[in-house]
Formats: C-alpha cells, sequence, structure tokens
C-alpha cells in the first residue's frame, strides 16, 4: 500500500515525455540532476529541469534533443533543491551606500538564500523589493517589516493606530514589533492591524507576555521572545522587568514541564517561531569572541562592524557581567528543548538566523542558525524544510516557491551532495539560481573576493 | 533583534537615527476601506475600489491597485468582501405604551447589529420618544439607526391603533395634517380601521397639497385606482393591491361599502377573481405614478401559520422583554380560535401574495423592504426580520440585486433623501454593510456581517455581538 502511495506520487511529481516546445536562447536545462522533494525528502535522481523565464517548466525523466540547449548545467552527481529563507535578515539603510547594500544582499545569494525577510523596514527597502521583484537588481525576493513599532515609537492607542495604518498603506509586508509595547496600546494595534489587513512578527514586549502575545496571534515570534519567562511559575513573584536576555535571568525559575502548555497554545494559535538560535550559540554564549572574528566570513564584513561585535560581545558576556557558564547551559539546553517541542508538536518553526547581528554575517549565518538547529533535535529533513516549505506557507505563497514544482519560480540550490543525509553538504554548492538566473560557484567565488576586497577598505 | 538587556531608551534612539522620523504628509481621512467588492445597487454591478470616509461621508473612492490617496485613522481591509448601503427597513413599529419604551429603545442596537443603518417607522404610540432618540442618534450621543417616522398613524374616530390621530370631519384633516407639520415628521401614514372612504382619500390629497409623503393601509370601502388618482406614494400591504386587481373590484366594494361582506370575507373572493388584465393595468397606474409597493411578506408567512409554528425556542426572544412577548398573544389566539377554512384561505392568500409580489416587480413597480416588526407583530423580531424579507422576496422569484435595492435604494427614493444614501458613490451618507460573502450569490449572506459603518461609527463583528449581549434581557428561570 505504501509503495503504491509512493509510486502515485512519483506520477504527480514527474510529467509525461511530450513534443518538445520551442526552445528560446535563454532556455537552461539543469541536465541529469537529483531532485530533492523537500516535503517528503524523497530523491528524484536523474532528472532534467527545465528553466524558462524565471520559471521551472519541467522535471522530466527524459529529454529529446538535448543538443538543441544552449544553456545546460551539468547535474550529474549534483542535488537540487529549493532556494533557502533567511527569515530573520536585515537589510541594511542609508547611510549604508549602495554598493555595500547590493553586495549584502549578494552574500545571502551566496549562500543559497533566495528569499529574506527583513526585520526592520525603511523606505529604501520598498524599493529595493520592487527592484529585486522586476528584475533590476540581483537579490533575493525580499518581504519587508515596517519600521520598527517599539514603547518609544507608540506610546498612545491612537500612535498605534496612525502608524499601523500609514505603515500598511506604505507598502510594508507586516508591522516589527520591538520590546516596550504597553498591553492597551498592543491591543489596540492587533485590532487595527486585523481590521487593515497586516499582519506583525518580532518580539514579545514584557507588559503583553507570551500568552497573550500567541493569542494575540502574531505571524511569527522571533528569538523564542518571552517564552522562556512564560515557564516561569507565578509563586516566583518575579518582577517581569528583570528577565536580562530574553528570559536569561529566569532560568533558574523556569519550569520546563510548562514547555507543553506553551507549544500548545502556540500551535492553536498558528504562530510560528523564528528561534535565531544562532545568536545563543555565538554571541549570548561561552565562546571566545576572537575566535568566532578569526571565521572565514568575517572577512564579507567592515572592519568597523567587526570591532563593534568584539565590544558588543564583551559587555554581555565578559567578565563584568553576569554571565555564568553554567547558567548558560541549562539556558540554552531550555531552549533547545523549546525548539524542538515548537517544531515538533507547535505550528512550526521558520529559519532565521538574523543578521548582521552579531557573529552573523548575511547568508553565512544561515549555517550557524542549522547546527543550532540540529543541536535541538531536528532532522535534516526538518531543517531544510523551516528554510524552504515552511516560509512558503508562512507567506501564503506555496504555489509559488518553496519546493521545485513545474510553474513554481526557479529558485534552486544546487548542492554536491546530498543535505537530506548530511546538512552540511548546503554549505558545498555547486551554483544557485535565482528567479531563473544562474549564478555558477566560479561567480559566486569572483564576487566573493571583491566583497571582501571592498569590506577591508572600510 | 538589537533590543539588549534593558536599555530600551539608548535602543529606540539608535532606531530613530536609523529609520529616521516617518514623514507624512497626506491628507488623513477618517476611516479607509480597501479592496471590498462594491454592489452597485443601481446597476447591480461589482467593482473593487478603496473607499475614503470622513465626517460621516464617503470623500473619494479611489483604485484599489494605485497608492493610496489618503492615510486614515482606521483602515479596515475588505479583500474578498462585499459593500453595499447600510440596510433600510422600511416598515418598523415602536410602540407598546410606556412599559414596553427601554424594550422598543434596546431595538435601536439590535438594528444595528443586523446592518439596518435607517429604519421608516409607520406609526405608534412612542412618538415623543422616537423623536428624542432621533436626535441623540443624530447628535452622536445615542446608538442607533436613522429614523424617519410617520408619527401618530391617522385613522378614523376610535381607532384600533393606540396614538392615533382620528379624523371624523374635514376640519380634523387639517388638524392632524397640521399636527404632524409640527411633530416634524417625515411622511403621513393612513390606516383603515375606522375613518371612512371619503376622508382617506381627501386626507390623501390634503397631504399631497401640502407637499407631504404619504403612505398607507386603504379602506376597502375605496377602489384602489381612487387611492392612486388621490396622489397616495406608498402602499403599504398588499391586501389593498391585489383589491386593484380583481375584476370584481366594483361589485364588491359594493357589498364592504354595505356592509353585506367584511374584510377577512373579501380576501378569498378577490383572490378568485384576480384578473390579468386588471393587474396589468393597475400595475401600470402604479408604475406610471411611483407609487411603492410595501409587501411585507415574512410577516405575512409568519401570521398565516401562528397556528402550526412553534416559536417557543427562537433565539431572538432574548431581545423582549415578557411585557413585550404578551403583546403577541392577540393576533396568536386569534390564529388558534380561527376556523378551519379561514386558516386554510389565510395560507393560500400568503402563496397568492408571494405571487402578486414578484408580478409587481416584473412589472417595475418600485417594492421596498419593510418586515412590520415591533410589537403586537408576533414572532416577527427587530432586525433579522428584514433580512427574512429579503430572503421571501427572493423565495418568490425576484433576483437578489433587486431585492436588494428594495431597501436601502428605493427606500430613500421613496422618502426623497436619495441624495444622500442608497448607494456608494461619492459623497453620500457613509452608512455601509461589508458582508464576508456575496449576497447576489445567496440573499442569506446579507447576515454574513463582518462590519457597520454607521457615519463616522464602525462596528467590527465582535463590537455588533457586545451591541446585541447589552440588550439581552435576562430572563428569569424557573427553579
Amino acid at each position: 500500500m505504501k509503495k503504491l502511495f509512493i509510486a502515485g506520487a512519483i506520477l504527480t511529481f514527474i510529467s509525461c515525455n511530450q513534443p518538445q516546445d520551442k526552445i528560446s536562447d535563454t532556455t537552461i536545462l539543469i541536465s541529469n540532476v537529483t531532485v530533492i522533494d523537500v516535503t517528503t525528502g524523497e530523491l528524484f535522481p536523474d532528472m532534467q529541469m527545465v528553466i524558462d523565464s524565471g520559471k521551472i517548466k519541467k522535471i522530466v525523466t527524459s529529454i529529446e534533443n538535448k543538443e538543441i540547449y544552449k544553456n545546460i548545467i551539468d547535474g550529474q552527481g549534483k542535488y537540487a533543491l529549493p532556494g533557502l529563507a533567511e527569515m530573520h535578515a536585515h537589510i541594511p539603510s542609508p547611510p549604508t551606500s549602495k554598493e555595500r547594500t547590493e553586495e549584502t544582499l549578494f552574500l545571502y545569494l551566496s549562500n543559497g538564500i533566495t528569499t529574506i525577510r527583513g526585520m526592520l523596514g525603511h523606505p529604501s527597502h520598498l524599493e529595493l523589493r520592487k527592484a529585486a521583484e522586476k528584475g533590476e537588481l540581483l537579490s533575493p525576493r525580499i518581504f519587508t517589516s515596517s519600521p520598527s513599532l517599539n514603547g518609544n515609537s507608540v506610546t498612545s492607542t491612537q500612535e498605534a493606530r496612525e502608524k499601523v495604518i500609514t505603515y500598511k498603506n506604505d507598502g510594508y509586508d507586516f508591522l516589527k514589533i520591538h520590546p516596550g509595547i504597553k498591553r492597551d496600546v498592543f491591543d489596540e494595534l492587533v485590532k487595527t492591524a486585523n481590521e487593515s489587513g497586516i499582519t506583525f512578527s518580532g518580539h514579545v514586549p514584557v507588559d503583553v507576555g507570551i500568552k497573550h502575545a500567541l493569542e494575540s496571534r502574531y505571524a511569527s515570534i522571533d528569538h523564542v521572545d518571552g517564552f522562556l519567562e512564560g515557564l516561569v511559575p507565578r509563586s516566583e513573584n518575579i518582577n517581569p522587568n528583570d528577565n536580562g536576555f530574553f528570559g536569561y535571568n529566569f532560568t533558574k525559575m523556569a519550569d520546563t514541564s510548562r514547555i507543553d502548555e506553551l507549544v500548545k497554545l502556540s500551535k492553536n494559535n498558528k504562530v510560528w517561531i523564528v528561534p535565531t538560535q544562532s545568536l545563543f550559540e555565538r554571541w549570548f554564549a561561552p565562546v571566545d569572541g576572537e575566535l568566532l572574528l578569526q571565521q572565514s566570513e568575517m572577512k564579507y564584513m567592515p572592519s568597523s562592524t567587526l570591532s563593534e561585535w568584539r565590544k558588543r560581545k564583551e559587555a554581555s558576556t565578559g567578565q563584568d557581567t553576569n554571565f555564568d557558564k553554567t547558567q548558560w547551559e541549562t539556558f540554552i539546553d531550555i531552549r533547545r528543548k523549546l525548539i524542538y517541542a515548537l517544531n515538533k508538536t507547535g505550528h512550526g518553526l521558520l529559519l532565521g538566523s538574523d543578521a548582521p547581528q552579531l557573529f552573523n554575517v548575511p547568508g553565512f549565518s544561515i549555517h550557524h542558525e542549522i547546527e543550532g538547529l540540529l543541536k535541538s533535535g531536528l532532522s535534516p529533513l526538518e531543517i531544510i524544510q523551516t528554510g524552504t516549505v515552511n516560509p512558503a506557507i508562512f507567506f501564503d505563497m506555496e504555489t509559488v516557491f518553496g519546493q521545485l514544482k513545474e510553474g513554481m519560480t526557479a529558485d534552486i540550490l544546487l548542492v554536491n551532495s546530498n543535505p537530506i543525509e548530511d546538512i552540511h553538504a548546503l554549505k558545498d554548492l555547486s551554483g544557485v539560481m535565482v528567479r531563473g538566473k544562474w549564478i555558477s560557484k566560479a561567480d559566486i567565488d569572483q564576487k566573493l573576493q571583491q566583497i571582501a576586497k571592498n569590506a577591508s577598505a572600510n | 533583534m538589537s533590543i539588549f538587556l534593558k536599555n530600551l531608551s539608548i535602543l529606540a534612539l539608535s532606531l530613530f537615527i536609523l529609520t529616521g522620523c516617518h514623514e507624512n504628509s497626506k491628507e488623513m481621512v477618517d476611516l479607509i476601506i480597501q479592496n471590498g467588492n462594491i454592489i452597485n445597487l443601481e446597476t447591480g454591478k461589482i467593482e473593487q475600489k478603496d473607499i475614503y470616509i470622513s465626517n460621516g461621508r464617503i470623500k473619494e473612492l479611489g483604485n484599489s491597485d494605485e497608492i493610496p490617496l489618503y492615510n486614515g485613522n482606521r483602515l479596515i481591509n475588505a479583500k474578498g468582501k462585499y459593500i453595499l448601503p447600510g440596510f433600510w427597513d422600511n416598515h418598523v413599529h415602536f410602540r407598546g405604551g410606556k412599559n414596553l419604551i427601554s424594550n422598543n429603545k434596546n431595538f435601536l442596537k439590535v438594528f444595528l447589529a443586523n446592518g439596518i443603518t435607517t429604519v421608516r417607522d409607520a406609526g405608534g404610540d412612542l412618538t415623543p420618544y422616537v423623536m428624542q432618540w432621533r436626535k441623540g442618534i443624530s447628535e452622536g450621543t445615542l446608538l442607533g439607526p436613522d429614523i424617519y417616522t410617520s408619527g401618530p398613524k391617522i385613522d378614523g374616530p376610535g381607532a384600533t391603533w393606540a396614538g392615533s390621530l382620528e379624523v371624523e370631519n374635514e376640519l380634523d384633516i387639517e388638524k392632524a395634517l397640521d399636527s404632524l407639520t409640527n411633530l416634524k415628521t417625515d411622511f403621513v401614514k393612513l390606516y383603515d380601521s375606522k375613518i371612512s372612504g371619503e376622508l382617506y382619500l381627501k386626507t390623501i390629497k390634503e397631504a399631497e397639497n401640502r407637499d407631504l409623503i404619504t403612505s398607507g393601509h386603504m379602506p376597502f370601502t375605496v377602489n384602489l385606482n381612487e387611492t392612486v388618482a388621490a396622489g397616495i406614494d406608498a402602499i403599504e400591504h398588499l391586501y389593498y393591491v391585489m383589491k386593484g386587481c380583481s375584476n370584481l373590484e366594483n361589485t364588491l366594494t359594493k357589498q364592504l361599502q354595505d356592509k353585506t361582506i367584511g374584510f377577512w370575507d373579501a380576501m378569498p373572493l378577490l383572490q378568485e377573481s384576480y384578473e390579468k388584465g386588471a393587474a396589468e393595468k393597475t400595475f401600470a397606474s402604479l408604475k406610471t405614478n411611483n407609487i411603492f409597493v410595501v409587501p411585507t411578506l415574512h410577516i405575512g408567512e409568519v401570521l398565516s401559520y401562528l397556528d402550526e409554528a412553534n416559536h417557543t425556542e427562537d433565539s431572538h426572544l432574548k431581545y423582549l422583554e415578557d411585557a413585550f412577548i404578551k403583546t403577541y398573544e392577540g393576533r396568536i389566539n386569534g390564529a388558534l380560535k380561527a376556523s378551519a377554512e379561514r386558516r386554510r384561505d389565510r395560507k393560500e392568500l400568503d402563496a397568492f401574495f408571494g405571487k402578486l409580489t414578484y408580478d409587481l416587480n416584473k412589472a417595475g413597480v418600485g417594492l421596498l423592504a419593510g418586515s412590520d416588526c415591533g410589537a403586537y407583530n408576533s414572532y416577527v423580531y427587530p432586525g433579522v426580520s428584514l433580512h427574512k424579507e429579503l430572503e421571501a422576496m427572493v423565495r418568490v422569484g425576484i433576483s437578489p440585486i433587486e431585492a436588494l435595492r428594495t431597501s436601502a435604494y428605493n427606500g430613500s427614493v421613496f422618502l426623497k433623501k436619495d441624495n444622500d444614501y442608497g448607494l456608494v458613490v461619492k459623497g453620500k451618507i457613509s452608512d455601509l454593510v461589508i458582508l464576508a460573502e456575496n449576497p447576489l450569490e445567496n440573499i442569506s449572506n446579507t447576515q454574513k456581517i463582518d462590519f457597520v459603518i454607521k457615519g463616522e461609527t464602525v462596528f467590527n463583528a465582535k463590537e455588533l455581538l457586545i451591541l446585541l449581549k447589552e440588550v439581552e434581557i435576562e430572563k428569569k428561570t424557573n427553579p
């Protein structure tokens, strides 16, 4: 019975060979490639993928008249999967130069990221989004948040209403929530957002609290914010404002038997979670900052940024802080448990590292995030799903991207070994296709060299 | 992320520097409704537009695919939803005596919660209160629909309904109309229980001379064409129209004048003598004279089946006080006491009225959707009964768009308020309903209300439920 079902799935996945269509000069054939179905983890070896006008035209077992294709990418021995999404990205804003902004967008692409969700919006991002959409800018697909809504930017219900509506009309994809918003202001914000048809994501203000946040139906809660605080029993009589770094100060009081309740609440309210675990495994972790700064990807960041990172890490985990390795171990263990449970029985996770936050080089940091999810107990397939099909569902664009299917956008990551077996395969890519435009490994390396050179000059 | 430890103020400051202050140069409006499917009641066409509302009026309509024209204090995304003028119930009654003032007042919220933004009060005994409510509503101190009222009905001596103005001679006509003018009522409602045929017709003529709008029943001792000739503007209920469609109208009128038969005896006879030619002539005359007809089909059905239907579990009873429900007893007892033959006649008449309504509409006679809800009118509940009326119209074969037209659109034309109401276009008063589904596909979708906009006030689905909750009557449960 099971085999029958699989056979059926293959039939729907692969269309029959049909008479040859006309081949244009821009048509690309990826030949003899193993296609990964990221919804099931199934492999379809030796497939021929035809790409044209930015879309996947065909995925077939064999193709006639191969010689008429002018652009062939040899997929022999390689694995194709949908391009990844970085769901907690930051897009540079002025005064960052246009060149550096475009370089940053390329850094995402260079790691197979074909969709980014910018988490701190600026009017300039609306222009970038449009340019990317039109193909005038080599960039991942862009979604952008509004400018920050926080305790200082929205102080009254009236202000909340005005800002939400203004941002909606300006064309931002969603609202970014930062800490400090009072509960009544938050409620007005939620009501206005719901009515006006714009979603909201981000932090959980202390005055709101995780339960009310989940019930208010964030589109996504990022950093797993507010959850650890939510594990502290009322009997502890804590001052919620003493939570420290994402609840770190409450670590010892957190009762992990309460995880299920919060996870269930997030499932019932359909709230996605973006862990950004990379931050907690690197920046806010008993790891030597100097070692991190020696990693090869750091050369793509301006030295001014790197020295800022060094300073800020010292200020948060250095000698003069209350950072304690043992407490961190408990803290990270709770976070991993939360992440595991939120993926397993919650509404689900979205892959997002928070770049370029401390030690997160855009694009490259996705692999640290993947490592964090792996340590939390997710399987490679589950991790890939958080960066492909889950984001597509999140944006209600399942038919547009997130899988390799005929008719969908040609956002393709081509890697040299099977990432379902070993997720580190994602680091060893042979090229990236973004909306039908192919960027080979050689192109990537060449451009990265230039970016490193420009960064060192700053 | 960026938020580190507790130093929010420094962080927020840096965010401002990072993102810059958001300058907003666009003019503000009170409300924007984006991407909704606007139903044009005139043409039946559906168009996607953005609606900009300010000071209780539609300021502008904009294209949904273009950059918004204004910024707003409230924004509703109506994508996939359907927008049309707020409903008009063109026949309600606020009445029942002093004991029922507060219950009647509560109905104002029930109407709003059902998307009804205007009611036409066809007469009762609470006129001073109705005037007070109307003032409160227009000044924004009371929630409720706009009320257009006839004030007291005009009838004869010893009239059936409390509070009626009794006309016994020609001088009484002047006095009655003077009194209505002083009250600043919106139209003249005539009733047929006691007034003589002659004075009835004279009252209409005098009211028309004074440029007043008239509507009414019609004494059966009068012929329909006489009433039309006198200048009546709307005919409430179908009995009188049916009379005009009989080829025996003259003969039966004579018998009614001689009192050899009564009103209910005449019904089956008129029904039997319905004649196509006579009907067509009557329809043409109603149409030419722009006379509206208020079929009140739903109440007709409810009252025709009082002897069979069980209403004890009706959920809308929860908005009625016991004393209000008590007013239902008269008609219920009447129905139960009626002979088997009369009960059968009544049901046949009900079916006949359905067909008559269809024919009237087909002939191009303007119809008004009115529920006739109010005290004494058993189980015809304020609010929902207007929707039942629309359903009843569609059930007899009228298209949903035509049925919808009989509510706000025809209602405002009849009362000469169509400069302000009836269409979702620039300049009109912003009384709107936003429906979750298309009422042109299924008329029952008028009850799937997501938002009601009453001028400057917006109610979302949750707030509409609160309106209802506020006026629910707490019933004492028997131990």
